[in-house]
């Protein structure tokens, strides 16, 4: 009797077990599901409905006022778009400034998986809008905010920023009456403060992007004719100036505070370590300083550098009620944990940055606020940084490359098929795309390895190379199988690959922008939607301080010329197709393929906005209630 | 007693120093450059050369192990290379907190459970249910760590209906088993209700606490990363997960070895004494003989303990929690961030052998003759 219950118990616990395990729970949290609605890019862009205004609510803080005598001139923020062209507005609308939060879920929190934990709070110390970018645009807010599918700069704190006719002198306008946590007023001569603060910090902007792009102010002939007006000038016509105000700095850090820091650390400076340092590290730990110094949406409440930051609500803040009462930042580990965190239920907004995870996730039907960066893969050649001599230098070698790599190959091994490759400096599908571009690039060398080892030995026996090529890429997931992929496939060809895989401030960093100890790297830039222009003239100009390929062409440098001055969407697209057609000449460095990254949400949280370099705004955000 | 104390400690010092010489040393082999930490990703060569000069990574190795253990004397593990530049015993404080909580859960559950199945399964030694017993603790030792956490994060939170019917069928068959014993004990009692009542009773308390626990299930998260430091429910729920994983292959180990220990302790005159005076079973099993067949468990758990804080950093990886393990290697050994590296090395060195010198001073009051000093 026990052994045949015993024995139908056990059938009915493995039949059990088979069910269970074969079926989906619908009860473990997972918040996303196949009825949810279809995934789309840039499913919340900032277009959501605020919610409901309540016209009783009198304890709101004062918002500044909107100047309405000033016309449209005023509210139309800056290129690529015609000047007259109305934009977003400056500062939110009466009614988003008066509204309460009534339609949201009260005590709300946003559980936010980071794509790499913030090392510090002081804007003009971060290391990247991918690390801490979200952060701090929620604290110190932002100047100008980009709209990635418009392609459209529009005045986010800025009330309007407007250009001359050769985009040679800019007119930033700010709106009175916002001030600081500590009561002092914002004023026009806090942004060039922060501004040169930011340049001191970025080493002059020899090697980032935006600083490198801030040295293109004339900050001699740069004036301040009232509180609230900046005129920047510029030494040469650049169309896509706004991007400037648009990252760090265009977080302004109020520069009296600063100055407060800087003369009690003066006494603790040493030769080795400088008051400017001491206060950024002050800066980077102490919420009460950081929440003294800014106006954003956000206070902050705890921050460990490199673990967990965690925001509240600002009571006061200029541009309305905050319904989302508490941010909290974490890191689960990569691109995957994220993921699975968020479908546990454990975050509402988890960052993604891998094709296997957007692919689970479409699949699952999550609500995606993403974006294409393009040149997101590429293998970054050598051509001769600071006049060194390597073999990158000899156009056959390139050649070589581009012939021996097959990216569909990578893709498969790297990304299972899932990633989206592409020869262009502007995938399908993103806003600078043009099938002139695409003609250009589809002129590139095709993959053909037996053209690729002919190329090979051609240079070996002329010059006596003897074939071997240095390689550096991160050790982190995927770049290891991505990497394994291309030194095999250069390999058969004849080359003679060392690769070293490491990390990027270890051995990345060094190797590629201190030192430019590398023949080929999979490290190097991106282009997203906002600083293309930038990245261009950064690495491919013959004379840019911080070109990390050392590539140099005068017909290159007369199409990155063109980028500047193009005003137009139009313009910039046909400037950026002829870009493409030099590139396609002169192969400076192979591009692979284009990364997808941003922001999964979950169904209920609205109103999130996505601006450039993927920074996402939550001062507007609200969980539906 | 004081002798023996002072004695222990002083042996300590040759260790940690033998440790901490070690560590740096290799972890200058490798590859990476600390100075490139320190400067981010704004360097140049004339800056990375400042850095390298200021930090004192131009002197010999010997200079800069000297310089770093002067100021570990006075107390001062000197700072992060990372900025913000955090000074390590800062860092080493946020992060033992949680390493320390999931060691210590993971330690209890270990100690709970073993020292449950492993009297179990010598008292029952050789019937099915010390089979059962042996065949699941070789299930456990076999499974590594990672992978326990792996496949906990895949039934507990994704398919946790898996784990939760399979606690129903145990409850079924525990209820089943509770049924039978009370039914034999009423039919060996010739139907004398008074001890089959308590048997009822017994049988629908443990019935229902199993059932509550079916009934509460917790949604496990994926992740412990988030701060539940004024939230102790919270807590327990977050670390479940990860601490079962580690202690799954400790409750093996201790289990194996409190069932041997047991079993021979139960073959002692003063058990067989204690049985031919009809004392009940559980005073037998859990007063008399436990206490002498704890020793190799304490121990084990003395060793285990040091290895669990050492050694979780793999499960903090899995499940995301920012511990001392996850310090040391993201935030020490990846970025080539020694002054991190060194300094918590040396703090868990310190643990392991401290925990290890208080066991052996243990034993003095655990063993009356160790005290005598005839063992």
């Amino acid at each position: 009797m026990r052994s045949w219950l015993l024995k139908l118990l056990a059938l009915l616990m493995v039949f059990g077990l088979v069910a269970a395990a074969c079926g989906n729970d619908d009860d473990d949290g997972v918040t996303t599901g196949p009825d949810e609605p279809a995934p789309t890019q840039a499913a919340d862009d900032g277009d959501e409905p605020a919610p409901e205004p309540d016209d009783d609510d009198g304890d709101e803080p004062a918002a500044p006022e909107p100047d309405d005598d000033d016309g449209d001139d005023d509210s139309a923020i800056s290129a690529p778009v015609e000047e007259d062209e109305d934009v977003a507005p400056a500062v939110p609308d009466e009614e988003e400034l008066e509204g309460g939060c009534e339609a949201t879920v009260p005590g709300t929190k946003i559980n936010y998986a980071n794509f790499s934990p913030n090392s510090s709070m002081d804007p003009t110390a971060s290391s990247g809008s991918l690390v801490g970018g979200t952060e701090l645009v929620n604290v110190w807010d932002v100047l100008m905010t980009f709209d990635p599918d418009a392609g459209q700069y529009n005045g986010h704190v800025a009330e309007s920023l407007t250009s001359n006719d050769d985009f040679t002198e800019w007119t930033l306008k700010i709106p009175s009456g916002i001030t600081y946590g500590n009561g002092d007023e914002f004023i026009a001569q806090d942004v060039i403060d922060h501004m040169q603060r930011f340049l001191e910090g970025r080493g002059n902007g020899v090697t980032n992007t935006i600083a490198g792009s801030v040295q293109a102010i004339d900050f001699e002939a740069t004036e301040v004719p009232d509180d609230n007006t900046i005129i920047f000038r510029l030494h040469e016509p650049w169309s896509t100036f706004s991007l400037v105000l648009g990252d760090e700095a265009g977080m302004v850090v109020n520069p009296r505070v600063i100055a407060q820091l800087l003369e009690e650390e003066a006494a603790n400076a040493t030769e080795e370590v400088s008051a400017e340092k001491l206060v950024r590290n002050r800066m980077s730990v102490s919420p009460d300083l950081v929440n003294a110094a800014s106006f954003g949406p956000y206070e902050v409440v705890e921050v460990e550098p490199n673990v967990r930051t965690l925001l509240k609500a600002r009571d006061n803040y200029w541009g309305g009620p905050v319904c989302i009462e508490e941010i909290e930042f974490t890191f689960p580990g990569s691109s995957t944990a994220n993921w699975e965190s968020f479908q546990a239920g454990d975050y509402n907004a988890a960052f993604l940055r891998d094709p296997r995870v957007f692919a689970d996730a479409r699949d699952a039907g999550a609500a995606l606020n993403t974006e294409l960066q393009n040149v997101g893969g590429v293998f970054l050649i050598n051509n001769g940084v600071r006049g060194a001599e390597r073999i990158g230098q000899d156009f056959r070698i390139r050649q070589a490359i581009h012939h021996a790599v097959d990216r569909q190959i990578i893709n498969e091994r790297a990304f299972e098929g899932k990633g989206i490759i592409t020869n262009a400096l502007a995938h399908e599908g993103t806003l600078m795309w043009s099938q002139e571009l695409q003609d250009c690039a589809d002129q590139e060398p095709a993959y053909d390895p037996d053209a690729a080892a002919a190329l090979v030995e051609e240079v070996k026996a002329e010059t006596g190379w003897d074939g071997s090529l240095f390689f550096v890429y991160t050790d982190q997931d995927p770049a290891p199988a991505i990497g394994q992929a291309f030194e095999g496939m250069l390999e058969r060809v004849g080359f003679d690959v060392t690769a070293e895989y490491g990390g990027i401030t270890t051995v990345l960093i060094p190797r590629v922008i201190i030192q430019a100890d590398y023949e080929v790297s999979g490290w190097g830039h991106n282009m997203d939607g906002a600083v293309w222009v930038s990245s261009l003239n950064q690495n491919y100009r013959s004379d840019s301080a911080s070109n990390r390929t050392g590539f140099g062409h005068p017909d290159m440098d007369a199409a990155l010329n063109g980028l500047y001055g193009a005003g137009t969407l139009e313009d910039q697209r046909a400037a950026l197709a002829a870009v493409q057609c030099v590139w396609a000449e002169h192969l400076p460095t192979m591009i692979w393929s284009v990364n997808e990254e941003g922001l999964a949400l979950a169904p209920d949280v609205k109103g999130v906005q996505r601006s450039m370099t993927t920074l996402f705004l939550f001062g507007n955000a609200y969980i539906e209630n | 007693m004081l002798r023996v104390v002072g004695l222990k400690l002083v042996r300590l010092v040759p260790v940690l120093f033998l440790v901490s010489l070690a560590t740096f040393f290799l972890i200058d082999l490798i590859p990476g450059d600390p100075a490139a930490v320190a400067l981010g990703t704004d360097a140049t060569l004339e800056d990375l050369e400042a850095i390298r000069k200021s930090l004192g990574l131009d002197k010999p190795i010997t200079e800069r192990y000297g310089d770093w253990l002067g100021g570990a004397l006075t107390g001062d593990l000197g700072d992060s290379l990372r900025p913000p530049n955090e000074p390590v015993s800062d860092l080493l404080q946020r992060s033992a907190g949680p390493t320390l909580r999931l060691s210590a859960m993971a330690l209890g559950m270990s100690f709970t459970i073993s020292i449950f199945l492993g009297v179990w399964s010598a008292h029952a030694a050789g019937n099915r249910a010390d089979r059962l017993v042996s065949g699941t603790m070789f299930t456990f030792i076999s499974v590594p760590t990672f992978l326990a956490g792996l496949l906990f994060i895949f039934f507990f939170v994704f398919r946790q209906s898996v784990p939760r019917y399979m606690w129903l069928i145990i409850v079924g068959l525990v209820a089943l088993r509770l049924i039978y014993l009370a039914i034999s004990r009423w039919w060996e009692e010739r139907r004398d209700f008074s001890g089959w009542a308590g048997y009822v009773a017994g049988a629908l308390v443990v019935t229902g606490i199993l059932l509550w626990v079916f009934v509460q299930w917790p949604d496990f998260p994926r992740t412990a990363s988030h701060r539940y430091d004024d939230n102790w429910r919270e807590q327990l729920r977050s670390l479940f997960l990860p601490a079962l994983a580690l202690a799954l292959s400790e409750i093996a180990v201790f289990t194996r070895l409190l069932r041997a220990d047991m079993l021979s302790t139960l073959q002692e005159q003063f058990v067989l004494s204690s049985r031919a005076k009809g004392m009940p079973t559980w005073r037998i099993l859990f007063r008399d003989a436990l206490r002498p067949s704890s020793f190799s468990l304490i121990t084990i758990a003395g060793i285990t303990l040091g290895r669990l804080i050492g050694g979780t950093v793999i499960i903090e990886s899995i499940f995301g929690l920012e511990g001392l393990g996850k310090l040391i290697v993201a935030f020490g050994v990846l970025p080539k961030n020694y002054t991190v590296v060194q300094g918590g090395v040396l703090v868990l060195a310190v643990g392991y052998v401290l925990l290890n010198a208080i066991i052996d001073i243990s034993y003095q009051y655990l063993d009356p003759r160790i005290r005598r000093g005839r063992v």
